[in-house]
């Protein structure tokens, strides 16, 4: 019995252990466990990933938040240049309308409609018809848009295009006189 | 099970931002490599000293706008949009001089020097001693095909660096000339 009061004070007091304790009690140290016990110690650092999770959390965020931000910029400037297009448009290959809905019609498949090759323009027909009115003008609307482009881009391009012209001009002379010089030293090998 | 809630937080967090780093790296990592590019900077230093200069530089999307201004319908012009379909940059400088020997080899070398790397095989190796004329050839190959060609071209008063990054048929580029409807070499005078 006097064990327990030892242990955890329910059982009879003793009076040894009572004036043990008074004694003693004015010694207790002020000090918390963390102080006394490394184990908190290490208990307490743990408890610090907390922030750090928040930190990874919010640096994730942010990440998303720019990511987001710089799909919405690019398509606020596709929106643009369309808004622009509309505007001031030059017409690069002028497709007839009636022939559109014939090109965005896929490529015959044999299997899918039992047809030869050579009925594949024919069956492109069927097949355009079989879809939906509103897909179609879908479609053709997105490809009418292509068609056209801005007065800016078609300067650039034709630039662009002037110097892709050079640049092969150059390169095929080059090769060419190299072909030639080659194959005059092939011609001119065997007699020298 | 805080612990737990907050343990999955944490490694989720670090996956998501190690993942959007990977992706980031490897963005950049695919942008730089193109091995088939040659640095041509070096030439720059001949500009002063050259009567004619002419400097294009055409990369992946100048070239998809070019094409888009060539017409399947004009057989000459089909014919280039073959011969380039694939082609991911064409990079040519030429220096033109009013007098002989303007240059010395020695301007070319940093240029030789990339393409002694085991990548580039020369496929040509012109040298007319009468003319002052030295042409070479190089390809590179990836996968037993053709990925890049650089040409240099060199006599007394002129030099010419092309090189070309992508897919190539040197034979349908070969075949090219006379398919151009612009006037022959007309560089921009000084």
């Amino acid at each position: 019995m006097k064990d327990d009061y030892l242990w955890d004070k329910s059982g009879e007091p003793d009076p040894e252990i009572e004036r043990l304790e008074r004694i003693m009690g004015g010694l207790r140290s002020r000090r918390g466990a963390e102080d006394l016990m490394p184990a908190f110690e290490k208990l307490s650092r743990r408890k610090s990933v907390r922030p750090s999770a928040k930190w990874l959390a919010f640096a994730a965020t942010v990440a998303f938040a720019v990511l987001a931000l710089g799909v919405f910029g690019v398509m606020q400037r596709q929106t643009g240049k369309q808004e622009t297009a509309k505007s001031e448009m030059v017409m690069v290959n002028p497709t007839p309308t009636d022939s559109l809905i014939e090109e965005v019609a896929p490529p015959n498949t044999s299997g899918e409609t039992g047809r030869t090759e050579n009925d594949s323009q024919g069956a492109a027909t069927t097949q355009t018809t079989k879809r939906s009115p509103l897909e179609a003008r879908r479609r053709n609307i997105v490809r009418r848009r292509e068609s056209f482009i801005t007065q800016q881009e078609r300067t650039e391009g034709l630039l662009a295009k002037e110097q892709l012209l050079k640049a092969l001009q150059i390169t095929s002379t080059e090769l060419d006189s190299v072909q030639k010089k080659v194959q005059g030293d092939e011609k001119a090998g065997p007699s020298s | 099970m805080k612990e737990a809630v907050l343990k999955f937080t944490t490694q989720g967090a670090r996956r998501l931002v190690l993942a959007t780093l990977l992706f980031a790296l490897s963005a950049v990592a695919a942008y730089a490599q193109e091995p088939a590019r040659l640095q041509l900077a070096t030439l720059d230093a001949l500009e002063p000293r050259a009567d004619q200069t002419l400097n294009i530089t055409m990369d992946g999307k100048v070239l998809q706008l070019a094409l888009r201004f060539l017409s399947d319908k004009k057989p000459n012009e089909a014919k280039i949009k073959e011969a380039v379909a694939g082609i991911r940059g064409i990079y040519v400088k030429r220096f033109a001089f009013d007098q002989d020997n303007l240059f010395s080899a020695a301007e070319i070398e940093p240029i030789r020097s990339q393409l002694r790397s085991p990548m580039w095989v020369q496929l040509v190796e012109v040298r007319s001693k009468k003319a002052g004329q030295n042409i070479d050839v190089f390809t590179m190959i990836e996968g037993g095909k053709i990925n890049g060609v650089a040409i240099i071209a060199l006599d007394r008063r002129q030099v010419t660096v092309v090189n070309i990054v992508g897919p190539v048929d040197v034979d349908k580029l070969t075949e090219l000339r006379g398919n151009f409807a612009i006037p022959d070499f007309d560089v921009d005078k000084k």
